[in-house]
C-alpha cells in the first residue's frame, strides 16, 4: 500500500489525501448517523401518524353509530334535520377518509380504509334512496291518500244524502268500515304491524261490498274507483314502507356495520402496526447504535491504517533521502539514490541527490586523476632531474678529466676531451628541447577543425619522401583515410614520431624495412594502424615504451620522448594510443580517434 | 336426428311449434323483464330473442330494489323474475296478474314439487312458504295450494341453500347425518361465522341454527310470532355482542371475499360462491344439514299492465323458459327447473347425472362461462334432485311479522 502510494500519489496529494480521507471518514459517519436517526424519525413520524389515525378511527366508529342513530331518528320521526345531518356526518368522514388514505397511501391500512370508505359511500347511498321512499310514502300517506280518504267520504256522504233515511244504517256502516281502512293505514304506519294492512284491506273490500248494494251505479261506481285508488295509494305507501324499512334495517345496517368493522380492523391492524414499530424503533435504537459504534470504530482504524500508511509514504523516501545526503555530505560516491518515479518535491530532492553522487564521483575521479598527477609529476621529475642529470655527470666528469689534462699540461688531450662535454650539453639540449615540446601538447596550438587525413599523410609523405629514400624506408599509406575533428599540426607530429622510431628500430634486410598506415572504424571510433616490420615490442614494453624518456634500445640514438608526446596529443583529441603485436611479428600503433568530436579528454 | 343435430336445429323446431302466433306476428314487440342477476343473464336473453323474434330488455337489481320497483310501479315490467318470497308482497300490492295456466305449454310437464309442495311422497313440505301456497289463484282472490287454472307466478328455476365450511379447518362432517345448522353457533367458529343480509333468508338460517343448537323451539318457524322474534333476536344479539358472528354478507362475491381472507370459516352461502372459492383452491363444502335444507323458488310474474302483444310475448318467454334449453342452461349453474325432463336432452348423460342424478362426475364438466367446474369424479353434496328437495326444512318466506324483523334485523346487524 505504501509502495503503491508512493508510486502512484504525488507528495503534495499524499499530504491532502491525509487530511481529505479522514474527512471523508467523518463525513460518512455523519451520513450513517443522519441515515439512522432518519429512520427513526420516520418511525417516530408513523406513530405520530397511526397515533392521529386511531383517535380518528375512534371517532370514525362514533360517527358512524351517531350516523345510523340519526338515520333512523329521520325514518321513524321524519325529522328533516337528522335527515341533513347524516349527509353532514357522511361529508365529513368521507373527507377524512380521503385524508387519511392519502397518509396511508398503498399500506394495508389504506387498503382497510379503502374497503370502510365503500361500504360507506354505499351507506349513504341507501340513505339518498331511503330519503326518496320516505318522501313519496309521505306524499302518499299525507296527501294522496287522505284526498281519496276524504273523496270516498264524500262520496259516501252524497249516496247518504240520495237515500235519504232508507239505507241510513247501511250508510252509516259504510262510512265507519271506511274510517276503519284510515284507522288501519295509520295503526300499520305507526306500529309496522302487517296485520293491520289486511285489517286495511278487509275494510276497503267491506266498503266496496256495501256501496254495490246500493242503487246509484253512477255514484257507486265513482266509489268503486275512489276505493280502488285509495287501496293502490295504501298499498304503493305500504310498500315504499317497506322498501326504505328494508334499506334502512338490512341495507344500510350492513354497510354501517362493515364500515364500523373495518374501522375497527383498521385500528387493530393500526394498533399491530404502531407496536411493531415501536419494537421496531427500539430494536432499530440499539442495532443502529451497534452499527454506528461499529462503524465509527472500523472508520477510525481506517484512518489509524491510512494516517500511518500515508505518514510512512512521506517519511520513509525522506529518511532514504536524509541517508543519501549524509553519505553524499561526508564525500560518498557510492550512495544509492533511492528509487523514486514521481515528479514532485521528494522527486526533485532524489535527481538532487543523484546530481549531487555525480559531483562526488567527478570529484574522487579528479582527485584520482591529481593524485596520478602528481604521481607522474614525482617520476617526470625524477626521471627528468635524473636524465638530465646524467649529461651534466657526464660534462662535469669530462670537465674534471680537462683540469687533471690541463694541470699536466696535456692542452691537446683536453681539447678532445672537451667534445665529448659538447655533446653531452647538445644531449641535454635536446631532452630540454624535447620536454618543452611535451609541455607545449594541450597547451599551444592545439585548435581541432575538420582533417582529412588522407591528404594529410599524402603531404606527410611527400615532405618525408628524401629522408625515407636515404633510409631505404618505405612508407605506405592506404587510401580511405577518415576526415577527423583534429589538431593538424599536433596529428602530424604523432605520425612524424611513429616514423622517427620506425627508421631508428626497424631492421628487416629480408623484405625491407617497411611502415604500414591503415584505417578502419565501428560505431565510436576511427582506428588508424601504423604497421612496421621490425622486430616488434615485447609485451611487457608495450605500455612502457610510451613513458617519458623510456627507451628499448639506449644504444639507439633518442630522448624517449616521442611516444609520451605521441600519447599526450591522442588523449588531447579523447582518443588513445596501443602499441600491439603485429601478426608477423612487427610493431603496431594503434591510433583511436573518437568519432564524436567534442569528446576532448583531460590531457596528463 | 342425434344429440348433436337435435341441439343444433331442435330448438328453433321446438321455437316455431310453441310460439305459432309469435312466428306469424308481424311486429316486433319488446317486453321488459325486472329480476335478479341470477336468472336475468345475457347468453339468455340473446338466445331468447333468437328463438322468439321478440325484442327482451333484461333490468337487473338488488332483491329490494327490484321488489320495490315491481310491487309499487306495474307499468316499470312486463315479466318480473325473483324469489317465492315476494309473491305475497307482489299479490297484496295488486300489480301482478294471474297467469293462465291454459296458456303455458309445459304446465303438465311442471313437477309436483311446485304444485304440491313435496317432490316426493315421503318428502317434507317444509316450513313457511311453500311454493303452492302461492300458487294458485282462488275465486276469492287468495293464494294457496288447491289446484286452478289461474296462477300466481310460473314456477321455473329453484334449488335448496345451506351452510358452506371451510374443511381445512371445520372438520368434514356427514351430509344428513352430521352436518347441522347447530354448527353456525359452534363456539369453536367464534368470530368467524357470517350470515346472508337478508331477513327473509338469514333469519331462516339463524333460526334453525338456534332450534338446532336446543336453545329455543318455535310454534311455526315459518311464520314467527312476534314473540318469537323476540326470543330468537335476543339470543342472537346476545351471540352477536359476545362477537360469534364476523358479520353479514350482502353479496356472492362477498361471502367470497370473506371465506378466502379468512374471516369466514362458516357461514351461510349460495351455490356459485361456493364453486367460486372450490375453484380457488378453498376447501369450502356445501352442507347438506341434518335439519334440512332453505329452499327457495324462483318466481316469474306477469304484470298487471302487461296487456295485448305484450302479453303475448310474455306468455312466449314463459314457455320458452320451460322448453329445455334455459333449464340445461342454469343447471350448469346448479340450478333446477320446474320440469327438468325437457332440459334432459340438452344435457349430456355426464351432465344430467352430476346436477340431477347426484352421481360421481363422469367427465370434466364446463358451467355457462365455458370452463371447467367440475372435475370428473366430484360429487354434488346431497345427493340427486330428488334427495336435496326430499329434505326441506324451510322455505324462503316473508312473514306476517316481516316489517317487524326488519327492526329486529337492524339491531342484530348493529350489535
Amino acid at each position: 500500500m505504501t509502495d503503491w502510494l508512493m508510486r502512484t500519489l504525488g507528495l503534495k496529494q499524499r499530504i491532502s489525501c491525509g487530511y481529505l480521507v479522514p474527512g471523508i471518514v467523518t463525513f460518512v459517519i455523519a451520513l450513517i448517523s443522519y441515515g439512522a436517526f432518519n429512520r427513526l424519525a420516520v418511525d417516530f413520524k408513523q406513530i405520530i401518524l397511526f397515533s392521529r389515525q386511531s383517535a380518528d378511527n375512534m371517532a370514525f366508529a362514533a360517527q358512524m353509530a351517531e350516523m345510523q342513530r340519526l338515520a333512523l331518528i329521520y325514518i321513524y320521526e321524519g325529522h328533516e334535520s337528522a335527515g341533513e345531518q347524516v349527509g353532514e356526518i357522511y361529508s365529513t368522514m368521507a373527507r377524512n377518509i380521503g385524508r387519511s388514505r392519502e397518509n396511508l397511501h398503498e399500506t394495508q391500512a389504506e387498503a382497510v380504509l379503502a374497503k370502510a370508505g365503500r361500504h360507506l359511500d354505499a351507506y349513504y347511498e341507501a340513505f339518498k334512496v331511503v330519503r326518496q321512499q320516505r318522501l313519496i310514502q309521505q306524499q302518499l300517506v299525507k296527501n294522496e291518500f287522505r284526498v281519496h280518504a276524504t273523496r270516498a267520504q264524500h262520496l259516501i256522504e252524497e249516496l247518504t244524502r240520495q237515500e235519504g233515511g232508507a239505507k241510513q244504517l247501511e250508510c252509516t256502516t259504510m262510512l265507519n268500515a271506511l274510517l276503519q281502512v284510515e284507522k288501519n293505514a295509520y295503526r300499520y304506519f305507526d306500529s309496522l304491524d302487517g296485520g293491520f294492512i289486511k285489517a286495511a284491506s278487509a275494510s276497503i273490500e267491506e266498503t266496496r261490498a256495501l256501496a254495490a248494494a246500493f242503487g246509484s251505479k253512477e255514484k257507486t261506481a265513482e266509489l268503486d274507483e275512489v276505493l280502488n285508488r285509495y287501496e293502490a295509494s295504501f298499498l304503493e305507501a305500504v310498500q315504499r314502507t317497506r322498501g326504505y324499512l328494508y334499506l334502512t334495517s338490512v341495507v344500510m345496517a350492513a354497510q354501517a356495520y362493515e364500515t364500523i368493522y373495518q374501522s375497527k380492523k383498521l385500528s387493530a391492524l393500526m394498533l399491530r402496526e404502531t407496536e411493531s414499530i415501536q419494537q421496531n424503533v427500539a430494536q432499530h435504537i440499539s442495532s443502529r447504535l451497534r452499527l454506528m459504534l461499529l462503524w465509527t470504530a472500523l472508520l477510525l482504524l481506517f484512518i489509524v491504517l491510512f494516517s500511518y500508511i500515508i505518514t510512512r509514504s512521506i517519511t520513509i523516501p525522506l529518511r532514504r533521502l536524509t541517508d543519501t545526503f549524509r553519505l553524499l555530505a561526508a564525500g560518498s560516491a557510492e550512495a544509492e539514490i533511492p528509487s523514486y518515479q514521481l515528479q514532485d518535491e521528494l522527486g526533485d530532492l532524489t535527481k538532487a541527490a543523484a546530481s549531487f553522487k555525480e559531483k562526488n564521483i567527478e570529484l574522487r575521479t579528479s582527485k584520482k586523476e591529481l593524485e596520478r598527477s602528481n604521481d607522474e609529476l614525482e617520476q617526470f621529475v625524477y626521471t627528468v632531474s635524473h636524465d638530465l642529470k646524467s649529461p651534466i655527470v657526464t660534462s662535469m666528469g669530462f670537465i674534471g678529466i680537462i683540469r687533471k689534462l690541463a694541470a699536466q699540461g696535456k692542452a691537446e688531450q683536453s681539447l678532445g676531451m672537451l667534445e665529448k662535454v659538447v655533446k653531452a650539453n647538445e644531449r641535454m639540449s635536446q631532452l630540454i628541447n624535447d620536454l618543452l615540446e611535451l609541455s607545449r601538447v594541450g597547451r599551444i596550438d592545439m585548435d581541432k577543425k575538420p582533417l582529412d587525413l588522407n591528404g594529410l599523410l599524402a603531404d606527410f609523405a611527400r615532405s618525408q619522401a628524401e629522408r625515407l629514400k636515404a633510409a631505404d624506408f618505405t612508407l605506405i599509406i592506404e587510401p580511405g583515410m577518415p576526415v577527423l575533428f583534429a589538431n593538424e599540426s599536433r596529428t602530424l607530429q604523432v605520425f612524424e614520431n611513429i616514423l622517427s622510431n620506425a627508421l631508428k628500430y626497424v631492421r628487416n634486410d629480408k623484405e625491407g624495412r617497411r611502415l604500414h598506415i591503415s584505417a578502419s572504424e565501428d560505431e565510436q571510433w576511427h582506428h588508424i594502424r601504423c604497421t612496421d616490420n621490425g622486430p616488434g615490442i615485447p609485451e611487457e614494453y608495450r605500455e612502457k615504451v610510451f613513458g617519458l624518456f623510456y627507451r628499448l634500445d639506449v644504444n639507439i640514438e633518442g630522448t624517449g620522448i616521442g611516444l609520451a608526446v605521441a600519447k599526450k596529443i591522442m588523449k588531447f583529441h579523447g582518443g588513445d594510443i596501443r602499441a600491439e603485436a603485429a601478426p608477423d611479428g612487427g610493431a603496431v600503433f594503434h591510433l583511436t580517434f573518437p568519432k564524436s568530436a567534442d569528446t576532448p579528454r583531460p590531457v596528463g | 336426428m342425434n344429440r348433436r343435430t337435435f341441439l343444433k336445429h331442435g330448438t328453433a323446431a321446438l321455437a316455431a311449434a310453441a310460439f305459432p302466433k309469435l312466428a306469424r306476428a308481424k311486429s316486433k314487440p319488446t317486453i321488459k323483464v325486472v329480476g335478479t342477476h341470477v336468472t336475468l343473464l345475457e347468453p339468455i336473453r340473446q338466445r331468447a330473442e333468437r328463438d322468439l323474434g321478440i325484442a327482451i330488455e333484461f333490468h337487473p337489481a338488488g332483491d329490494a330494489e327490484a321488489l320495490l320497483k315491481a310491487s309499487t310501479d306495474p307499468s316499470s315490467f312486463d315479466l318480473y323474475e325473483q324469489w317465492s318470497n315476494s309473491i305475497k308482497v307482489l299479490w297484496q300490492a295488486k300489480t301482478i296478474q294471474p297467469i293462465d295456466t291454459r296458456r303455458l305449454t309445459y304446465w303438465p310437464e311442471i313437477n309436483n314439487l311446485s304444485k304440491t309442495g313435496r317432490i316426493s311422497d315421503k318428502a317434507r313440505l317444509g316450513l313457511g312458504d311453500a311454493p303452492c301456497n302461492l300458487l294458485f289463484v282462488q275465486p276469492d282472490g287468495t293464494l294457496n295450494c288447491t289446484p286452478t287454472e289461474e296462477v300466481s307466478f310460473l314456477p321455473y328455476v329453484h334449488n335448496v341453500d345451506s351452510f358452506g365450511y371451510n374443511s381445512a379447518i371445520v372438520p368434514q362432517g356427514v351430509p344428513y347425518a352430521t352436518e347441522s345448522w347447530a354448527w353456525l353457533l359452534d363456539e369453536r367458529w367464534h368470530g368467524k361465522v357470517a350470515i346472508v343480509n337478508s331477513p327473509e333468508i338469514g333469519l331462516f338460517d339463524l333460526a334453525l341454527a338456534v332450534q338446532a343448537k336446543g336453545l329455543m323451539q318455535f310454534k311455526d318457524m315459518g311464520n314467527m310470532s312476534r314473540e318469537e322474534v323476540d326470543a330468537l333476536f335476543n339470543i342472537l344479539i346476545l351471540h352477536k355482542r359476545d362477537g360469534h358472528f364476523r358479520g353479514v354478507w350482502t353479496s356472492v362475491p362477498h361471502s367470497v371475499e370473506l371465506m378466502a381472507s379468512g374471516e369466514v370459516v362458516i357461514q351461510s352461502m349460495f351455490s356459485p360462491g361456493v364453486s367460486a372459492l372450490n375453484g380457488m383452491g378453498i376447501p369450502c363444502i356445501y352442507a347438506a344439514p341434518k335439519e334440512g335444507y332453505r329452499a327457495w323458488h324462483g318466481v316469474m310474474c306477469l304484470s298487471k299492465e302487461c296487456v295485448g302483444e305484450r302479453q303475448e310475448a310474455a306468455y312466449a318467454f314463459m314457455n320458452w323458459w320451460l322448453s329445455g334449453w334455459p333449464g340445461a342452461f342454469i343447471a350448469r349453474q346448479g340450478y333446477y327447473i320446474s320440469n327438468p325432463q325437457r332440459s334432459r336432452p340438452f344435457m349430456s348423460k355426464a351432465e344430467w347425472d352430476y346436477w340431477y342424478e347426484g352421481k360421481p362426475a363422469a367427465e370434466p364438466l364446463q358451467g355457462t362461462d365455458g370452463r371447467i367446474s367440475v372435475e370428473p369424479g366430484s360429487v354434488r353434496t346431497g345427493g340427486s334432485y330428488t334427495k336435496r328437495f326430499e329434505n326441506i326444512a324451510v322455505w324462503n318466506t316473508v312473514m306476517d311479522t316481516y316489517e317487524y324483523t326488519l327492526t329486529k334485523w337492524n339491531e342484530f346487524v348493529l350489535a
